[in-house]
């Protein structure tokens, strides 16, 4: 007999035992409990059956004989074992942001479960871990009259020769030529618009956040290094402006620094910059931090400042025995730890930190024979090791850096010529909008 | 190939019994959890997995048993480098099996505490959702639409660009 899906009392899903979302699922048993005629070659397992059944009353395994269509009217098939909540959340962790988007409207629950904020976080926990970053994009900007964003996956650069990079619709109507990318996480974009704004955007689900503007007054030679990260203790995002200033016109530079937590409606003033004044860099997040190099004239030298976003307070990171000859060092984020790239001239050494803070974790993972100075781009998110592959970014090329062969492969990106900036960003559906 | 004399017994709802090896049996963290506690000698009532699932599930935790064993031995020289890659291909053809029998897999690792399993019949179940329409995926999942016509496009249009193609 046809199984419609009428007669059983709205059949949505059995609620699991532990389940710990918020949503309402109806709480139903399976339909057939209900003394629905079991159709023939049901194989449904209970869970709340304890005894075994005889097997006169259950039919034989003749269902895994069915050749089943699914697109089909399937009148010989039954209808599949209803699934709890945990496995339906379990399956939709995998799938991408775009289709989720659709799925929204299989039902209300299906509706609920999506929309939860519990449930982004964990398939941004999924996502991230994809070993062959399957979720993770890079996007580009592209200046000129009408400034474009465009995006292409980072699989596809790995994989391909060739990759298109597709227009994003960037959500402000007008674009300032000077506006730039000042970091991404757990999907969201940062940009500072000109002159006193910063933009969170998740181009994924298309939403974003403009902040308030920021107070400050603009003096010559003044410029402002911004960072963005989250504060993982309140789980919220936060965007930290370093306001660089020269106070008296004899190159004595200080700093004003303030921070915008998403969802609030001001910025608020932190402590100064503890030593020195960041350089031309936006911070690097890792690890509930945001980093910045920094040159010290009382140091004569050049130091890495980490601000811990929760505690809002500064500490000055040791570095590793780098050796001397050393021209500049740019900080970068590789796997989940914090990396420095040590420029030499001919070649620049990559070391990471693997324990947060802790000196002795610097390892020196491996050396690039490059003169220039490049962005370290991708792996991001997970682990690294002295064999794995890197993303960096030279100028404006991109290249595959094969530690293991010391070769680079440049893969090549049409639709976004003239590219100027690069960011790896992951696809999720986590919401800059509160 | 060292296999362990011992055995066990596991019984179905439909009453069927299963001969295991204590290796494959090592798959479940449900059945071994079982076998501490209540000692080798009796058999394991499975009473929340039919035969149909059963029998699916025996083959893979017997699969994946000899697997560690082979890797195992030699330090792992009789896998080799392309053996990880060769189970994951045994798993995809072994998963490709009706879609109510497929769920009941999902159910019956999620029960017996078969990572391993669970992921990759989930993540089956995932690959084949791509690709598929609200309707379709409804059909899979037997699930009644209970948004009204006005409702469900009101949700749609809030999302219209997701609909379209890139």
């Amino acid at each position: 007999m046809k199984v419609t899906q009428e007669s059983p009392s709205s059949p949505i899903m059995a609620s699991g035992t532990g389940t710990t979302t918020n949503c309402e699922f109806a709480n139903i048993v399976s339909p057939f409990s209900q003394g629905f005629p079991e159709p023939e070659g049901s194989s449904i397992p209970k869970k709340h059956r304890l005894s075994p059944r005889s097997s006169s009353s259950l039919t034989s395994p003749s269902s895994s004989r069915h050749h089943h269509m699914a697109n089909h009217g399937d009148r010989a098939s039954p209808p599949s074992p209803i699934l709890p909540p945990e496995l339906i959340e379990n399956i939709l962790s995998r799938l991408p942001v775009k289709l989720l988007l659709q799925l929204r409207c299989v039902c209300k629950s299906w509706n609920s479960l999506i929309s939860d904020p519990r449930f982004a976080k964990l398939h941004l926990r999924v996502s991230i871990t994809d070993r062959k970053f399957t979720h993770h994009n890079i996007v580009f900007c592209v200046p000129g009259p009408s400034r474009t964003v465009t995006s292409c996956p980072v699989s596809s650069t790995r994989e391909r020769k060739r990759t298109n990079a597709v227009k994003l619709k960037y959500p402000l109507k007008r674009q300032n030529p000077y506006d730039f990318i000042v970091g991404s996480c757990n999907g969201l974009l940062c940009f500072a618009i000109r002159p006193s704004h910063v933009l969170v955007w998740n181009p994924s689900i298309r939403k974003c956040k403009k902040s308030p503007c920021l107070d400050y007054q603009k003096r010559d030679g003044s410029y402002i290094i911004y960072g963005f990260g989250c504060d993982q203790s309140i789980d919220k995002y936060k965007v930290v402006a370093i306001f660089c200033y020269n106070s008296d016109g004899r190159g004595d530079y200080k700093t004003e620094v303030s921070v915008y937590t998403l969802g609030d409606d001001s910025w608020r003033m932190i402590q100064e910059f503890p030593l020195g004044i960041p350089y031309d860099e936006m911070g690097k997040f890792v690890s509930g931090t945001l980093n910045w190099v920094a040159d010290s004239h009382s140091r004569s030298s050049l130091v890495v400042i980490s601000l811990d976003l929760e505690k809002e307070s500064y500490v000055e990171l040791p570095q590793p025995d780098h050796g001397d000859g050393m021209l500049t060092l740019t900080l970068g984020v590789l796997g989940d730890c914090l990396a420095i790239l040590y420029n030499y001239g001919t070649r620049s050494d990559v070391w990471i930190m693997k324990d947060f803070g802790v000196k002795e974790s610097w390892t020196k993972l491996f050396n690039i024979p490059s003169p220039e100075n490049p962005v370290l781009l991708c792996p991001k998110d997970r682990c690294i090791s002295e064999s794995s592959e890197i993303l960096l970014q030279d100028r404006w090329l991109l290249n595959w850096y094969n530690p293991r062969s010391s070769s680079f492969v440049s893969p090549e990106i049409q639709c976004n010529r003239g590219w100027i900036e690069a960011q790896i960003y992951v696809e999720s559906l986590i919401s800059p909008c509160l | 190939m060292a296999s362990s004399s011992k055995t066990i017994t596991v019984v179905s709802s439909d009453g069927d019994e299963f001969e295991m090896t204590m290796k494959a049996a090592e798959q479940s963290k449900l059945i071994t959890h079982m076998l501490d506690e209540f000692g080798v000698s009796d058999k394991v009532p499975l009473y929340n997995v039919n035969s149909e699932t059963m029998a699916k599930v025996m083959e893979y935790c017997k699969k994946h048993a000899d697997h560690e064993a082979a890797k195992e031995e030699d330090g792992g020289a009789a896998i080799g480098a392309g053996g990880e890659e060769e189970l994951k291909k045994w798993d995809d053809e072994f998963l490709k099996v009706e879609n109510g029998l497929l769920f009941n897999i999902i159910l019956a690792a999620n029960y017996l505490e078969i990572k391993s399993l669970l992921d990759s019949s989930c993540q089956a179940v995932a690959d084949m959702i791509k690709g598929k329409t609200p309707e379709q995926i409804r059909e899979i999942f037997n699930i009644k639409n209970d948004f009204t016509p006005e409702e469900e496009a009101k949700l749609r249009s809030e999302n219209e660009w997701a609909f379209q193609e890139d």
